[in-house]
């Protein structure tokens, strides 16, 4: 019988245990009652403790949420006064207008947003940037297997063939115009071939690049001493403006020299009945953005960054509109009867490039080209 | 005049020969040609050659190795070594003459003219 029950029949009895048979069913069903009566009490309670558990619970994370506003609200304020003064001075203004100051307030959430995500943008594609540098690499890093397999297995064919026309052409001793055309021609054909193969190798060994601090000039007279007799070929007067206090920057001598040969090699094709070439060096601060025309550089070299610069003139015949924005593709060339393979400017581009520094070629004013080098100091 | 004895080592049978028929030609050289690098430090021990065109890379043994072997043998030292390959890039033939590990090289395809210009620039008269 239920525990309670038992208690108060105790009491309304007198303590007396004895019950009368006929209202024993009657207990036993008020018992019953009683029980269920307890199960659904502890049921009711359990379930608003629960309730009052998670009430406590909701309210404490709450408060931590409310913590959480006040905290990103004060830092959004501090960011907003560090943003600029005279907000500072407008917030405490407008903090009798409410209204004014939330709008204001918002708008600059927003633009606080939006340079973040310009800023992510940023970091985006410099990543995407350097990625792509790799890829560039590795390119390179393939090119380079290949060509010096292409190389071997190439030149050596072509040795054999320009010995064989050489001793063919010793042998026959023809008069025949036609005979010593085909053989000259022959001859001709083997040299295109090698220079294309060398011209593979040069591009192949882009990827190992060979750094140390350096001074342009020098690399610049070291080229010109290169070039020196096919100049006094064509008749090709050089003046130099090398200025002597320019920084020293990052290169690899050797392939930037390469640089300086193939745009003097192109000037004095381009000059074959004589001309002028002028080099210049000098050093240079880029100005803070939008100052000044360079802007589109901002891209490679930061604003108050010094660059190092090189300008080579000609005064040859120029490049003519339709031909300039493919003179850097690989194997383009007007040069093709006289053995040009088109290698030249996009060798010179690649390297450049690997350097992280910069070419321009454009046509000069008074005829002629005029190509700029930057590079990095 | 005593022809000038001259020892070419190359894989490349072909060009051997075409080397050999232009030399021969000029009336000047008397050419042996070995296309095994392996056989090279023999054939120059008794061929005795003025000057040997030694091709860096052949199948069986590199051209340096075989350098080496002449080089440090009593009896093909002091002959003339010119290496022969097809592996130089443009700007490293600026000038046609360039040095690789002391000797003098030639790069493939190389014109006759040339090839007696070296011979004569490297052997004694
Ligand atoms: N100084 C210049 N004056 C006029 N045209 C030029 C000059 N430099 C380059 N060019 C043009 O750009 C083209 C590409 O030049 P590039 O150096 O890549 O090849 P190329 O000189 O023709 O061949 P290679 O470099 O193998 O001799 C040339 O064929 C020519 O039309
Ligand atoms: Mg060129």
């Amino acid at each position: 019988m239920n525990k309670l029950l038992q208690r108060q029949i105790k009491k309304f009895t007198r303590g007396s245990d004895s019950l009368h048979e006929e209202i024993k069913p009657l207990l036993y069903g008020i018992s019953d009652a009683y029980d269920s009566f307890d199960i659904d009490r502890s049921l009711i309670e359990r379930s608003l403790d629960l309730s009052s558990k998670e009430l406590t619970d909701a309210n404490k994370r709450l408060r931590q949420e409310a913590e959480k506003h006040k905290a990103i609200i004060d830092k959004l304020k501090s960011i907003l006064t560090s943003l600029a003064p005279d907000l500072n001075h407008f917030s405490k203004e407008s903090s009798k207008d409410d209204a004014t100051y939330f709008i204001n307030f918002i708008s600059k959430l927003i633009d606080e947003r939006k340079n973040t995500e310009k800023a992510l943008k940023n970091a985006y594609k410099k990543l995407k940037d350097t990625q792509n540098e790799l890829i560039q690499v590795e390119k390179l890093k393939v090119i380079g297997r290949l060509a010096s397999g292409v190389s071997h297995e190439v030149k050596n064919p072509l040795a054999m063939i320009l010995l064989g026309v050489q001793y063919l052409r010793k042998k026959i001793k023809s008069k025949d115009r036609k005979v010593v055309l085909t053989l000259k021609h022959m001859e001709k054909a083997i040299e295109r071939a090698d220079k294309i193969i060398k011209g593979l190798l040069d591009f192949a060994s882009l990827s190992k690049l060979d750094i140390k601090q350096e001074n342009l000039n020098s690399i610049v007279e070291e080229s010109l001493r290169l070039v020196k007799i096919q100049f006094d070929k064509n008749c090709i007067r050089v003046e130099t403006d090398l200025k002597e206090n320019i920084p020293k920057v990052k290169i690899d001598k050797n392939k930037i020299e390469q640089v300086f040969i193939n745009i003097f090699m192109n000037s004095s094709h381009a000059m074959h009945d004589g001309g002028q070439l002028t080099v210049r060096t000098y050093s240079k601060k880029l100005k803070k953005p939008g100052k000044d025309g360079d802007r589109r550089q901002n891209d490679l070299f930061k604003p108050g960054e010094t660059m190092v610069i090189s300008e080579i003139a000609d005064t040859g015949p120029g490049i003519p509109k339709n031909i300039l924005d493919k003179i850097f593709d690989p194997f383009f060339t007007t040069t093709r009867d006289k053995g040009g393979t088109g290698l030249g400017l996009s060798i010179v581009r690649n390297i450049i490039q690997m350097h992280y520094g910069k070419i321009e070629i454009k046509n000069n004013a008074k005829g002629g080209i005029k190509s700029t080098l930057f590079f990095k100091v | 005049m005593e022809k000038k004895k001259i020892l070419i080592i190359d894989d490349e049978e072909d060009f051997c020969q075409m080397m050999e028929f232009n030399l021969e030609d000029s009336g000047k050289y008397e050419v042996r040609m070995e296309t095994k690098g392996k056989k090279a430090l023999a054939a120059a021990k008794e061929f005795k050659p003025a000057l040997i065109f030694l091709d860096i890379v052949m199948p069986d043994i590199p051209g340096d190795e075989v350098a080496q072997q002449l080089r440090s043998d009593e009896m093909t030292k002091d002959i003339p070594v010119v290496f022969l390959t097809a592996l130089v890039r443009g700007n490293e033939v600026a000038s046609q003459d360039g040095i690789i590990g002391g000797n003098p090289f030639i790069a493939k395809p190389v014109s006759i003219e040339k090839l007696i210009d070296c011979i004569e620039k490297n052997t004694r008269n």
